[in-house]
């Protein structure tokens, strides 16, 4: 209504079967009660909201490659500008917006900025959904105050780990790599994550076993990006491949990585890239490098 | 004609004055400064920015001395009083990454190929100053 407009979408991966079920009975169970549709609740306003199921490509999540994936082209990053808001799906102006920020949009507007604002810190306000995995004794999707210390998370409210566990990606396999040492220092905040060289993302929390090899998990780090990469931007596509290739030549014990190469291809990457995919990937792996180099230290050489 | 005020921005610290027909910084730096002062791959004049290679890649400031972002310059459009920066090391460094990259999935055989020193990359390259890559066996990718 605000943005005058009559037609959503939802566009759902087609890996969560069970959101696409339950936001279809939401939209059935609104439309019966005259809350979507034509002449909503007998005013002149009319809004329909449709599904649209992604066909598995993480690259859908950027917001240019998910409207070429709805309009039916090949899920490839448009550049900016012009921006979705001035010529977004079908040319026609269209407002982008992840469902969790739409969800705390309805609570601001229900109960004013100022009941939002009061939870949390002063920028990183409200709540945050927050995903521990299976390591945790109490695994699940919580909702929880922004500015919560992750110490409090991690041990109250996950009730500590299964195994042992050295570190742990927050935020998506873009988000960073955060060591176990440094949970202590942490608050859940966008702000502070980021100043710390982390990204808190969507504050998933997959946690890394104290046995997992930091290489194996740089190597799956650039086969995601090298599998995921929409393909056009050179350092996403090149890049990524290449980054993989070294940590292949590694784990095979047929070539030892390339520390200074390694390095520029993550600043190269970081800097060129055309969107957030391929350009963020660096993110995690230099926080590896930067906290566990150490581990590596015997499949690297520094001066090539 | 038009009574707007003319609007400038600065490229390696010098004002200039922004055209009607400066629809990106690359436009813009090529129309006052010359074609070769930023290199591309993916540009051409008769198509749309693409944004593929990143290679017109520059570093911008909204004010003097101000923060910089690395920008592509063929998609991104010029502001008034932007600072624009044409090269440095960080610049040089990452365009000479980028095309090393291309390197890595190129036949590399300038010898026998028909646009031998007719060559878009080639003329990149060299003027870059690099003629080989350094990642080790890389595969079609």
């Amino acid at each position: 209504m605000v943005i005058g407009s009559d037609e959503g979408v939802l566009y759902i991966r087609g890996e969560y079967p069970k959101s696409i079920e339950a936001i279809n009975g939401c939209i059935n169970e609104l439309k019966k009660l005259n809350l979507l549709g034509d002449n909503i609740l007998g005013t002149d306003f009319s809004f329909d909201l449709g599904i649209c199921i992604g066909q598995g490509a993480y690259i859908c999540g950027e917001e240019t490659a998910l409207i070429a994936s709805i309009e039916g082209r090949r899920a490839e990053v448009d550049v900016r500008p012009p921006f979705p808001v001035t010529e977004g799906l079908y040319k026609k102006p269209t407002v982008v917006n992840n469902v969790e920020t739409l969800a705390a949009a309805t609570g601001i507007l229900i109960n004013g900025p100022e009941k939002f604002s009061s939870i949390g810190n002063k920028k990183s306000a409200g709540t945050k959904l927050v995903c521990l995995d299976s390591f945790f004794n109490n695994p699940g999707v919580y909702e929880i105050d922004m500015g919560t210390p992750m110490k409090k998370i991690f041990n109250e409210i996950g009730g500590g780990y299964k195994e042992p566990v050295k570190a742990f990606q927050i935020g998506g396999p873009l988000g960073g790599v955060v060591p176990l040492s440094e949970i202590e220092n942490l608050n859940l905040d966008f702000q502070e994550f980021t100043s710390k060289g982390f990204m808190l993302g969507h504050a998933s929390v997959v946690s890394i076993p104290k046995d997992f090899s930091m290489a194996e998990y740089i190597h799956h780090l650039f086969e995601f990006s090298a599998e995921e990469s929409c393909g056009k931007c050179f350092p996403g596509r090149l890049g990524s491949y290449r980054g993989k290739e070294m940590f292949d030549q590694a784990k095979k014990g047929t070539a030892k990585i390339p520390l200074k190469l390694l390095n520029e291809l993550l600043v190269t990457m970081q800097k060129g890239c055309l969107c957030a995919l391929c350009g963020a990937i660096p993110t995690p792996i230099m926080n590896i490098l930067k906290y566990f180099g150490e581990e590596m230290k015997n499949d690297m050489v520094k001066d090539n | 004609m038009s009574s707007e005020k003319r609007k400038i921005a600065y490229i390696d610290g010098k004002p200039y004055e922004i055209g009607a027909n400066h629809t990106s910084i690359l436009k813009f730096v090529k129309s006052y400064v010359g074609e070769k002062k930023v290199p591309t791959l993916c540009d051409d004049p008769n198509l749309a920015p693409y944004g593929a290679c990143r290679v017109c890649s520059v570093e911008v400031a909204l004010e003097k001395d101000g923060p910089t972002r690395m920008v592509a310059s063929c998609h991104t459009p010029v502001a008034e009083n932007q600072h624009i920066f044409t090269s440095n090391e960080a610049i040089t460094s990452l365009r000479k990454n980028i095309v090393e990259l291309v390197l890595t999935d190129h036949p590399m055989e300038c010898d026998s190929c028909e646009v031998n020193n007719n060559c878009e990359l080639q003329t990149v390259a060299n003027d870059l100053g690099i003629s080989d890559h350094r990642y080790n066996s890389p595969k079609a990718a």
